[in-house]
């Protein structure tokens, strides 16, 4: 058990690709840390650095303090459970189990004993025979698991351990892995890139994009309050809406929040509303979660915002709902061009001709046909306010 | 790789029966055609000498009367057949067996290790590979006897334990094997060699296979080397005995035929042991490189 530190951490592949940009991290020992972020955004990179598989560019990595960057990976007596499992395909699980055991030559006795136990705490036993092109998909994920648990390592490494399962199965193991881990304790770096599994999963999660650490903390913390427009609008599924806005203030000293013709005026428990004063008059981006509306009734008062419903999906117990609406929300191109900088060229991404929607969670029935008119009340205590660079405006 | 466990299914087509008549007949036509010789002379070894040309024209050619295996006493008996075989079991062998392990470092060395000058070697490799023995028969054959090696079995092996198609054979192979698996072995604390012994070889056994084969099925039948650097019966391989044999009055076509079929016959034995795993091998060569 270890607490690995990341020490300004580069890793440039072929002297083109950088992986990792001047990454720095501290995993607490005994924690779950959970590194999430999109494809090629360097987490993968990041695991093999401590695994010994990559050797940094720059920086060092720490264990407990030590530095790891001359150790091979024989030497650093880490586990990493690989995304295709990396089973030896012509041992059995027995043998696959007693591997890691046997090299680092102990006991027979006491390699039986370990298997016994691992076997026994994954529910391994009737398969300890078998050959691994033998086990189900869950099956041999549990092996790769157990091969990792055997050899009592420093820290867990896993590389997007449950992607290659179906969705059912998905959720079962993840939940078994963090029992798992939480009852063995033993340091867990986890990468991922579904954000699902990361929120559910992680003590803490790291988000990553583009090399660069964006965040790190808690759960609730990433979601609730985002270091910038990246980690607002990755995190959360539909994602986060975000549009332009301009901050006023009204003769009577409120905050007005204005985007197009609207103007809203914000609550005092919004908890940015202190700090603000600074931004007044500054063109700012907002953003607002789809779950952060609810349905308005036209009567008494007027609705705060109205939109007329594009396409809908129904998940059963709600439906998101994609608006078009006068607000001047931001499109995937752009919130990627913000996070790429100007100078380079975003991805394409969605139909250049229609602006993008605004997505919306809906209780199931509530939701009027494609064609029909959407009242809807925001929370703008649930409001984010970021910087034209999409820092998050710092907390008051 | 993972190897494929199970033959595609046989798709059945209908054909006009004319058509698939005919198309057996080529079938059958072809088969003969490269059957023939082997059957004229394993009938030929058991039949009396003055038979197996006279009956060459005839459909007797291929089936032997009143078979008896006198030719094959009489070959014991003129020549050391038995030395003979021994002297190519022993050389044969040791190329093979002594050929899968260095050309199987080489191949892992090219495909995995990172190493100052390996592309450049691996050209050189490549470039080995179409460079026929002849062409440098003679100045092997000037090295050979100045380090007086002419007329022994070291002649005869270390030439060829390195062998630049088996080199290339086995590094595309491990070229397509799942490099985590070795990743996974490095983490588990095995070093190098353990990673390459307990994981990468049972992994490759289509290639070693297959390498196996190539080798033993040339440098049982090679000739012109051997016929270079020995001297004597005691080092005498095979293909050259057989030569020599035919040389060696009176001609007897009986008892060369015998001679023939016991030359042959490991080969014929050899590769239908082997045929699964050659087959798939050679497979699996093709798609890398």
């Amino acid at each position: 058990m270890a607490r690995i530190v990341f020490q300004n951490v580069t890793k440039v592949f072929m002297d083109r690709v950088t992986a990792l940009d001047n990454f720095s991290l501290s995993v607490a020992d005994g924690e779950l840390f959970v590194l999430v972020g999109p494809s090629g955004c360097g987490k993968s990179t990041a695991l093999r650095l401590v695994a010994g598989l990559e050797h940094p560019t720059a920086g060092a990595i720490l264990a407990d303090g030590k530095p790891l960057n001359d150790l091979t990976p024989q030497e650093r007596n880490v586990a990493v459970v690989f995304q295709n499992y990396a089973l030896y395909p012509h041992k059995t699980v027995r043998q696959n189990l007693d591997f890691p055991l046997k090299m680092m030559k102990l006991a027979r006795p006491e390699r039986r004993r370990r298997i016994e136990e691992a076997a026994a705490l994954l529910g391994l036993r009737p398969l300890l025979n078998r050959r691994p092109r033998e086990l189900s998909g869950g099956q041999q994920q549990r092996v790769a698991m157990g091969r990792a648990i055997v050899r009592q390592p420093i820290a867990f490494l896993m590389d997007e351990p449950l992607s290659n399962l179906d969705a059912k199965l998905r959720v079962d193991i993840r939940a078994q892995i963090a029992a798992l881990q939480h009852r063995l304790g033993i340091t867990t770096i986890y990468v991922t890139h579904d954000q699902v599994e990361a929120l559910t999963l992680g003590d803490r999660v790291g988000v990553l994009q583009g090399g660069r650490l964006q965040q790190a903390a808690r759960p609730e913390e990433i979601y609730d309050r985002p270091a910038n427009v990246f980690v607002a609008t990755f995190m959360g599924s539909p994602r986060m809406n975000v549009f332009r806005a301009v901050l006023e203030k009204t003769g009577r000293g409120e905050l007005l929040l204005r985007s197009g013709h609207h103007g809203w005026p914000l609550p005092a428990s919004c908890r940015r509303a202190g700090s603000l004063a600074e931004h007044i008059g500054r063109e700012l981006l907002a953003g607002l979660r789809p779950e952060a509306f609810e349905q308005a009734a036209r009567e008494p008062q007027p609705p705060s915002l109205e939109g007329t419903i594009r396409a809908r999906e129904a998940l059963g117990h709600e439906h998101i709902a994609y608006l078009d609406c006068s607000l001047e929300l931001l499109s995937d191109a752009s919130l990627a061009r913000l996070r790429h900088g100007e100078d380079q060229a975003a991805p394409h991404v969605g139909d250049p001709d229609q602006p993008p929607p605004l997505i919306v969670r809906i209780p199931a029935g509530e939701a009027p046909d494609p064609g029909g008119r959407l009242s809807l009340r925001p929370h703008f205590e649930q409001l984010h306010l970021f910087g034209p660079d999409g820092e998050a405006l710092p907390p008051g | 790789m993972r190897p494929a466990r199970t033959p595609p299914p046989v798709t059945v087509r209908r054909r006009r029966p004319v058509i698939a008549a005919l198309n057996y007949a080529l079938l059958v036509i072809a088969a003969a055609a490269f059957v023939s010789p082997i059957a004229f002379m394993v009938a030929g070894s058991l039949k009396p000498d003055e038979r197996v040309l006279a009956e060459a024209g005839s459909w007797q050619a291929v089936w032997p009367r009143e078979a008896s295996l006198q030719n094959y006493r009489d070959v014991f008996d003129r020549v050391p057949f038995g030395r003979y075989f021994l002297n190519s079991v022993v050389i044969t062998g040791t190329i093979v067996l002594g050929g899968l392990v260095v050309n199987s470092l080489a191949g892992y060395a090219f495909a995995r290790l990172r190493w100052r000058g390996r592309d450049a070697l691996l050209g050189v490799v490549l470039a080995l590979m179409v460079l026929p023995l002849q062409s440098i028969a003679v100045p092997l054959f000037y090295e050979v006897t100045i380090l007086g090696w002419r007329d022994t079995y070291t002649a005869q092996i270390l030439p060829f334990v390195a062998n630049a198609s088996a080199v290339y054979l086995f590094y595309s192979f491990f070229l397509g094997l799942p490099r985590e698996l070795e990743e996974a072995a490095w983490t588990d604390r095995a070093g190098m060699l353990r990673t390459f012994l307990e994981v990468v070889v049972p992994n490759a056994k289509p290639a070693f296979a297959t390498v196996a084969v190539v080798l033993f099925l040339f440098f049982w039948g090679l000739f012109l080397w051997p016929l270079l650097v020995t001297i004597g019966p005691e080092v005498r391989p095979l293909p050259v005995a057989i030569a020599h044999f035919q040389t060696l009055p009176p001609l007897k076509w009986g008892d060369i035929m015998a001679f023939g079929v016991m030359m042959v016959t490991p080969v014929l034995v050899l590769f239908l042991v082997f045929q699964r795993w050659f087959v798939q091998g050679v497979a699996a060569s093709g798609r890398k490189g």
